[in-house]
């Protein structure tokens, strides 16, 4: 008999699980922040109630996994825009995209990437551009 | 920290060109690129339905080689690194890829044939009708013979003997389906064929050729087809027949027909999971996944030599040949 295929891995890690999930509202207009990693989620959190208060638009989906496989080392950071579609790259393993028509941002974190300079310097130069 | 802006009226150089029966509507700074991508298309097919942009900043200035690869995706945005200046960004939703690399990766020849150009189709495709399915691809006079299998199942050494055999070489491991005019049509890359190497206890004229690290780590021969062996190099043809291969360890052969049930559970199981975003991509692939369930398929276990075998699957196909003929 032929050997029973398996089904694929998840080679690009789609399928991670976001157990720490955050609604954050204001007015009208809701922000879901979904994470792996409670630190991020957090993080992530206070900064969108700031952006709230300060009523500076936000991306309305942010989904952020913790790559703990990945060492992101030490390298310039390199940001491509194209039309809304923008990608921060940060290193090996820390790798930001921006959907502004869709307002979603996902992300995958380095291991040794330091969360207040992921939430306080990359994500708003990301979103702010 | 460095901004690339990508402005499609930036980048001088546009092509029309056609990868694994994909149109590619290229946009770029480097006429070198642009021609190394011309010189890897296929001739321009405007019926294809499968369309995608690709969009690619060269820094001139940048020297940097194509590093390890890197790849994540969440929802409908895929991305890949070959080191910290060379990234991709695949926007399945508008069929998209947006590029920064280094002038030494756009001048790599060898990266775009070998590596960018079948994982474009491969995580692009998904998007386009386009289904990449791993398996090997022979055509002979243009009716195509899938070779479906296990890693280590021998594909690529079976593909070099039925090359050999007087079959035309399509692919050896990944092979792109598209629907054109309700009718199935299998298509290669131009990627080398992969072989491991025992192999060159089979093929002799490997030795001629040095191992190479392919990208999945493993230590193999990635060879021209055409250029070591001979034969003929087809870009496509009409897959009439599924073979699913099984090495056994006594000399022989067996040829069992297998039903479209199991075809569908070994496409199934090498296509990639996509997301929920994504369903009008998951109903094009469903529909395709359908039709070459829909190819008469056997199971093919052998023993012997890989000559053997070619032999046995050509005496297979002129037989089939023949009978449509009497038919």
């Amino acid at each position: 008999m032929m050997q029973e295929t398996t089904f694929p891995p998840d080679l690009l890690r789609r399928f991670s699980s976001t157990p720490y999930i955050f609604d954050v509202c204001f007015d009208q207009q809701c922000t879901q922040i979904q994470s792996n990693d409670l630190d991020i989620a957090l993080a992530a959190r206070s900064f969108c109630r700031r952006r709230g208060n300060e009523n500076v638009p936000i991306a309305s989906f942010w989904k952020l996994i913790r790559d703990r496989t990945v060492h992101g080392g030490i390298s310039e950071t390199l940001i491509v825009v194209n039309g809304p579609i923008r990608m921060l790259h940060a290193g090996k393993g820390t790798v930001l995209t921006y959907d502004g028509e869709r307002s979603e941002l996902f992300g995958f974190v380095a291991r040794d990437m330091d969360t207040r300079h992921l939430v306080a310097i990359l994500i708003p130069t990301l979103i702010g551009m | 920290m460095k901004v690339v802006l990508i402005d499609k009226t930036d980048l001088a150089h546009r092509r029309n060109l056609c990868f694994g029966g994909a149109m590619c509507d290229l946009h770029t700074n480097s006429i070198g690129l642009a021609g190394i991508l011309e010189g890897l298309a296929g001739a321009v097919d405007d019926e294809g339905v499968s369309k995608f942009c690709m969009q690619v900043v060269v820094n001139n200035d940048a020297r940097e080689p194509a590093g390890s690869p890197h790849f994540r995706g969440l929802h409908h945005l895929v991305t890949a690194s070959f080191g910290n200046g060379n990234v991709f960004l695949f926007d399945l939703l508008r069929r998209k890829l947006s590029a920064s690399i280094s002038a030494t990766l756009a001048n790599d020849s060898l990266f775009w044939k070998e590596k960018l150009i079948p994982i474009a189709l491969g995580v692009l495709g998904a998007s386009m009708g386009l289904v990449p399915v791993h398996c090997a691809c022979l055509s002979w006079n243009g009716e195509g013979l899938l070779v479906a299998g296990m890693s280590g199942a021998g594909k690529s050494t079976l593909s070099v003997a039925l090359a050999q055999a007087g079959f035309s070489y399509v692919s050896d491991d990944w092979t792109y389906m598209s629907c054109l005019r309700g009718a199935v049509v299998a298509h290669g890359t131009s990627a080398p064929v992969k072989l491991l190497p025992d192999a060159v206890r089979h093929f002799g004229g490997l030795n001629r050729h040095a191992l190479r690290v392919s990208m999945n780590g493993e230590l193999a021969y990635e060879v021209d087809v055409m250029q070591t062996f001979g034969g003929f190099v087809e870009r496509g043809c009409e897959p009439r027949w599924l073979i699913f291969l099984e090495r056994m360890q006594q000399p022989g052969r067996e040829l069992t027909p297998m039903s479209s049930m199991a075809t569908r559970r070994y496409i199934e199981a090498s296509v990639e999971r996509l997301p929920a975003e994504l369903s009008e991509a998951t109903r094009l692939r469903t529909q395709m996944i359908d039709n070459i369930a829909r190819l008469p398929c056997w199971s093919f276990r052998y023993g012997g030599p890989p000559g053997f075998a070619a032999e046995c699957l050509r005496e297979f196909v002129v037989a089939r040949c023949n009978q449509e003929i009497v038919a």
